[in-house]
């Protein structure tokens, strides 16, 4: 808390006091934090940050016979996965692993600039509070009927795979997200309140597997944003026996473009990737 | 009604070079065909009378067998044209008098592993019905087991329970592979599936593998690609065992009859074609 009010306070930000909202606080366990920034007349928000130097480890798996529950939920800087598996008279084996790491060791930078000669003032805020976490599951479900659904997110981008209404479910899925960083930018005019600028650009990725073999109802989902805009999305629904896969690697650079240069690619292994680049000659 | 016996020499020498050319194939081939074959002996023995048709459309088959020296089993087969056996039925007999009726329900068999199957895969009925455990071996199919990709595969038998529900697997000197929860229960009731398919289960998911087996009359033994047991031990690898329809026909009925001592008669009758059943 001290540390942003001294960094903000350096910055003549006096102007939008009144308008502008921060918080930095530690949480009562003293490894994690959040923090907030808004301005009030505009609605514009970084929303709730929240995350912790944390890790987490879990494994194991359970074979047998009966009903079965299961409910995850975990959320670490916007990066999340959440799990319902409900299972009634059948036979189940199933085996699970979930590592999360999460670090918030940085301070947020949060800059306010003033341009001169009018009321255009520039918010930024650079965070570097990363996340990785890695969730995998196999489940061999056969029986009366099972409803399994989970779902990753990760800063606005999205997959979800849920089956209902399955008597016989094989499913091997692995889901590998992780955050380097976000940065959020704000131009307004402090007299009109207009928003010329609105950026949040997180440097995060998705890479997620699924094969699935099931007799009922399934449904696929992902969606991915660039900033806070939605830019592709895709639903499927199936029903009746089908063996379904899927594979699906979603990123962002996360990078601010005001920095990017005319060769930035060559600084990328997205670079070696691009099927679309031909090199000379070609 | 035709009745010949087999010429025991010849049988020898057919299922020597068999074996010399099929190598783990033959070895099930030994158990399934060839063995009774070999052990054929000396000369001329049961008189086999047949006579069947057509009821509620099943082949009914009425066999009477004489054998002096003692009756041991009556196997009795179905073909297709070209000499496939698409169905199998031992029977253990006694006495120098036999009066049986099979009944053929116009089926064979499919052997499914939940996404690729197999067929008509060889099937014999098995068990006895006083034995702990019997009713989950009702039919037992020869089979080659992959324990990983690139294992020596090994002959066994699987065994599945009247509705078509895999439960054990075994070699042919009696090593047992797998255990359905059911069949684990029998044998030790205290035993907790969990800890059984965790350490008692040699077989490996995604990575063993069965290939199960056909036969042709004339020309013997051939197996099927290898169906993957991807699934949990506790379903079973999805291995199922189900009767299908075995088309319109014509078969040739097969009966092979099998004294005390080994030696073996057969008597066929055909062709036989399904009557249709046109309603209007």
């Amino acid at each position: 808390l001290s540390s942003l009010e001294v960094e903000l306070a350096t910055q003549e930000w006096r102007f939008l006091l009144s308008a502008i909202a921060f918080a930095l606080l530690l949480c009562a366990s003293g490894s994690c934090r959040y923090y907030q920034v808004s301005e009030g007349e505009t609605g514009w928000t970084t929303g709730l940050r929240e995350s912790g130097n944390v890790s987490l480890s879990l494994y194991g798996l359970a074979i047998g016979a009966g009903d079965y529950y299961r409910f995850t939920e975990a959320d670490y800087n916007e990066v999340r996965v959440r799990e319902r598996i409900s299972a009634s008279d059948g036979t189940l084996d199933t085996k699970e692993r979930l590592l999360i790491e999460a670090d918030v060791t940085e301070d947020v930078e949060v800059e306010l600039e003033k341009k001169p000669g009018g009321q255009d003032y520039t918010l930024t805020v650079n965070e570097s509070w990363p996340v990785a976490m890695y969730s995998q599951r196999s489940l061999d479900f056969m029986g009366k009927g099972i409803y399994n659904r989970d779902s990753f997110g990760n800063n606005l981008d999205f997959v979800a795979a849920s089956f209902q209404r399955v008597a016989d479910l094989k499913s091997e899925r692995t889901c590998l997200q992780s955050l380097e960083n976000a940065w959020f930018e704000l131009q307004l005019n402090n007299t009109t309140k207009a928003v010329y600028v609105d950026r949040f650009m997180p440097n995060k990725t998705i890479e997620y597997d699924l094969y699935s073999l099931f007799e009922g109802e399934a449904t696929f989902s992902y969606g991915q944003s660039d900033g806070r805009i939605p830019i592709s999305e895709s639903e499927e629904r199936y029903a009746g026996r089908f063996q379904l896969q899927r594979g699906l690697l979603m990123s962002s650079l996360g990078r601010n473009f005001t920095q990017y240069d005319d060769y930035w690619l060559e600084c990328c292994p997205l670079q070696q990737k691009n099927p679309f680049l031909v090199s000379e000659g070609d | 009604v035709i009745s010949r016996t087999l010429s025991v020499p010849l049988l020898e020498a057919a299922g020597g070079a068999y074996l010399q050319r099929r190598g783990l194939l033959g070895a099930i081939f030994l158990v399934f065909v060839s063995m009774t074959l070999l052990h054929a002996a000396q000369g001329v023995l049961a008189e086999i009378r047949l006579s069947g048709g057509w009821q509620d459309g099943n082949l009914s088959v009425h066999a009477e067998v004489a054998d002096d020296r003692g009756l041991g089993n009556v196997t009795f087969y179905i073909l297709d044209e070209v000499g496939d056996v698409l169905w199998m039925e031992k029977r253990s007999v006694s006495g120098t008098r036999a009066s049986l009726t099979f009944l053929w329900p116009v089926g064979m068999w499919r052997v499914s592993n939940g996404t690729h199957f197999a067929e008509p895969v060889l099937v014999s009925n098995s068990g006895d019905p006083g034995v702990s455990g019997s009713q989950l071996m009702a039919y037992y199919a020869p089979c080659l087991l992959g324990l990983s990709p690139k294992a020596q595969e090994i002959s066994t038998l699987a065994y599945f329970d009247g509705t078509g529900r895999f439960h054990t697997l075994i070699d042919l000197s009696g090593k047992e592979y797998y255990r359905s929860p059911e069949m684990l229960r029998i044998e030790n009731p205290r035993a907790t599936f969990g800890s059984y398919a965790g350490s008692g289960s040699a077989l490996q998911e995604g990575l063993s593998s069965l290939r199960f087996v056909w036969l042709n009359r004339e020309k013997g033994m051939n197996t099927f690609p290898a169906l993957l047991l991807n699934r949990s031990p506790i379903q079973r690898y999805a291995l199922s065992l189900e009767r299908i329809a075995a088309g319109p026909g014509p078969f040739l009925v097969e009966i092979e009859a099998e004294d005390q001592e080994g030696n073996k008669a057969v008597g066929s009758s055909g062709p036989w074609v399904p009557e249709l059943n046109l309603t209007a």
